[in-house]
């Protein structure tokens, strides 16, 4: 199916518009998602952080606190050195024990562990310090907490490893704390979340448990691990308000794309660029009223007048198209194109009967173009008819709005074209300016003519017309005849020649033809 | 802490318990036997007098459990079974703090801790002659031995894989027991110890050059808990 053109560039607007509106979508999804991850990213980071210090710190203290009360020089289990562990985790509240030992024997201590003293069968690590540290797991588990465990010298620490955390940090937060590779703290208690080992580094989106995971390294004094996980959806909830700007932003490009686009057709969509277009792709068209000898009736030529249908079919008046070329700078165009169909159409006829005439209509920028004047010299000279059988028609209100009129007209009339002046009355051009005019033809506007059925007045304004015409040796042809009556009241007047549906109407190029036969056929049997 | 009588291990007929007392004397290290291809058949197990006590050289692991089985029966205390891996942790723990920067290594094998007193720092090459800076290593590991009483201490000797077999199984065996009269002397019981020499058969490395041998010049301890029957 053969799309019109109009339809073309609307569908052409119409996917510049969509991709605009996808680009810009796209661009500030990727922008949206990329501030988010960034943003994220440096959220959890510093979460990381803070965490990792805490619990380097917490582990530190421990080593030195367990050094000090190594170091203590009260007697073993006496209530002095009892205050002294009593004071030790009061101040500390992720220690949750301390005790003193003999070897594998727990002589005394404070905190909860009382009646069974904790005895993991298998160290996670035993330092060259003599630290000893047994990382949470069920072996360290008292009341269903799982202790970090750290024993140097006689005295051990048990240590609850998410007091060691921040619970404030945290809050909904996910996160698993490793150390040395083993796992120290989940929070909440339970949450299965991914080992280090299997993340990469940084923010990793698991969209297909759509879940956001990041894992950040720090490696001070131990290697510490901490991975992070939250739902998709709690990320997006988390950055709402940046999508909310972002999205207003968004709409906002998305509003000025449109405009930009709609500009862009209003501009190429608009009648003046398909009237180009048109002129460009022959879609222009002529049609033809015959002028007539008034006294023979014989057919002398036509006036080419220019029709357009556009592609959905409706027709448009030259009374809207011809202003509109005119406007648009395209008259020139306009009025080669109807040359050019007239040429085509008429080209046999005109070689054939040097006596026929076309009027083609000029405006007043053709006079004063010298492409035109080129244009038209080397179209008559292609087609091989002759200037004489062209004859232009100025209508007198581009004559008194150009400059140089009579240089121009002179300059047609040297290539060999007749002139003449189209709805005469109708301007304000005095005789006087008319006489320093080559002229050959002046045609009387059909408002006077229309007004010979009424009698009075106007027929008296069209008798000085006639008159004037007259004094200056004008062919007279008069237009819009609609009546016997008024043919006859022209032909009394002397009037030669005349056009209007009385005779014919506009007709077809083949048309044209066979009607001028006939008439010129009827005329000779009379 | 129980003192536990133990009479489960039958004593083993069939494999010959030969049992070497030495008599300690103050200034006679025990020089070993000239270089290799010196067929000399010294019979390696001999009983001396060694200031009134016996150290006990065995020639195979069911030697050293009738020891095992002697000391528990003796004066050895015991472990509750659900001490035993707290025991060997903090044990080992304590002994690699206190022998930190000394060559010695202290690595917990199971349930046993083994202490490895590197060749290259302690013997020459076909000598059982103990480098003297070992001797306050010793006292070191004998001072923690004795606070982390419930144990049987195996010492093994090792030599590298050059020279005659029966030579370099008497050279274990001779390095073993110069390790063995240092525990002694410094507080270790004769019962608790049991002297085994593997000669070049249980090498750290295969790797056979100056440095890999220097590597299975070595004594190691054996630290076994004693665990409630």
């Amino acid at each position: 199916m053969m799309l019109s053109r109009r339809d073309k560039a609307l569908l052409t607007v119409l996917a510049a518009a969509l991709v605009g509106i996808l680009l810009v979508l796209a661009l500030l999804g990727w922008y949206l998602w990329r501030e988010s991850v960034v943003a994220e990213e440096v959220r959890l980071g510093k979460l990381a952080s803070r965490l990792g210090e805490q619990t380097e710190q917490a582990i530190v203290d421990a080593r030195d606190l367990l050094d000090h009360l190594n170091q203590l020089e009260t007697a073993p289990c006496s209530p002095e050195h009892l205050g002294a562990l009593q004071e030790a985790a009061m101040t500390r509240p992720h220690v949750r024990a301390i005790g003193y030992w003999r070897a594998a024997e727990r002589r005394c201590g404070v905190g909860f562990i009382q009646g069974q003293p904790l005895k993991p069968p298998q160290a996670s690590r035993i330092y060259d310090t003599g630290v000893i540290a047994w990382w949470p797991g069920p072996a360290t588990a008292v009341g269903g907490v799982e202790l970090f465990l750290i024993r140097f010298g006689e005295h051990d620490l048990a240590i609850d490893p998410l007091l060691v955390m921040n619970p404030g940090l945290l809050a909904e937060q996910k996160v698993e704390l490793w150390v040395e590779g083993m796992s120290l703290a989940v929070h909440p208690p339970g949450a299965g979340l991914t080992p280090p080992a299997e993340l990469a580094p940084g923010l990793t989106v698991d969209r297909a448990n759509n879940r956001i995971m990041a894992r950040f390294s720090l490696g001070t004094l131990f290697p510490i691990d901490i991975v992070a996980m939250q739902p998709l959806g709690l990320f997006w909830q988390r950055y709402f308000p940046t999508l909310i700007g972002a999205g207003l932003l968004g709409v906002l490009l998305v509003v000025l794309w449109l405009f930009a686009v709609l500009r862009y057709s209003r501009h190429h969509l608009s009648l003046p660029a398909e009237l180009r277009d048109a002129i460009g792709g022959g879609q222009l068209s002529a049609v033809y009223q015959p002028i007539v000898d008034l006294a023979s009736g014989c057919c002398v030529g036509a006036e080419a007048l220019a029709r357009w249908r556009r592609d959905n079919g409706d027709a448009i008046g030259p009374d809207v198209f011809v202003p509109m070329a005119e406007e648009s700078g395209q008259a020139t165009d306009l009025t080669l194109a109807v040359l050019r169909v007239v040429l085509a159409e008429l080209g046999d006829l005109l070689r054939k009967d040097p006596g026929l005439v076309i009027n083609l209509n000029l405006s007043g920028s053709d006079l004063a173009s010298p492409r035109f004047s080129q244009a038209l010299a080397e179209m008559l000279q292609a087609a091989k008819v002759a200037p004489a059988s062209i004859k232009l028609e100025i209508t007198e209100c581009s004559l008194l709005n150009t400059s140089h009129v009579s240089e121009h007209i002179s300059a047609l009339r040297a290539l060999g074209h007749r002139i003449a002046i189209d709805d005469f009355g109708t301007g304000y051009s005095s005789l006087a300016y008319l006489e320093n005019l080559e002229l050959d033809t002046l045609k009387i506007d059909k408002t006077f003519v229309d007004g010979i059925e009424s009698h009075a007045v106007t027929s008296s304004v069209i008798g000085h017309i006639i008159e004037m015409a007259s004094s200056l040796r004008l062919d007279i042809v008069a237009e819009g005849i609609e009546s016997p009556h008024q043919a006859r009241w022209l032909r009394e007047q002397r009037v030669t020649f005349g056009q209007g549906y009385h005779f014919s109407q506009p007709l077809a190029a083949e048309q044209f033809c066979s009607w001028c036969d006939e008439q010129t056929g009827a005329a000779a049997k009379t | 802490m129980q003192l536990r009588i133990s009479n489960r291990r039958p004593t083993l007929s069939g494999s010959a318990l030969l049992v070497l007392t030495i008599l300690l004397t103050a200034c006679s290290p025990l020089l070993p036997p000239p270089e290799t291809g010196d067929p000399r058949p010294t019979p390696v197990r001999e009983v001396r007098p060694l200031n009134g006590h016996e150290l006990v050289i065995a020639r195979t692991e069911d030697e050293i459990e009738r020891q095992r089985g002697q000391w528990l029966q003796g004066a050895g205390t015991t472990l509750a079974p659900d001490s035993v891996g707290y025991f060997m942790d903090v044990q080992t723990a304590r002994l690699r703090q206190e022998l930190a920067g000394t060559g010695v290594a202290v690595e917990r094998k199971g349930n046993t801790t083994t202490i490895t007193f590197p060749g290259n720092t302690s013997f020459e090459t076909n000598s059982a002659h103990l480098d003297p800076a070992m001797e306050p290593v010793l006292g070191t590991i004998v001072r923690v031995l004795n606070e982390y009483r419930q144990s049987l201490i195996v010492v093994t000797g090792h030599t590298d894989s050059l020279g005659d077999r029966g030579h370099n199984q008497r050279l274990s065996e001779e390095r073993a027991l110069a390790v063995g009269q240092q525990l002694l002397a410094a507080g270790i019981p004769p019962g608790r110890m049991v002297l085994i020499g593997y000669g070049p058969d249980r090498p750290v490395t295969e790797v056979d050059a100056p440095a890999g041998r220097a590597l299975n010049r070595r004594v190691e301890l054996i630290v076994h808990p004693l665990v409630e029957p």
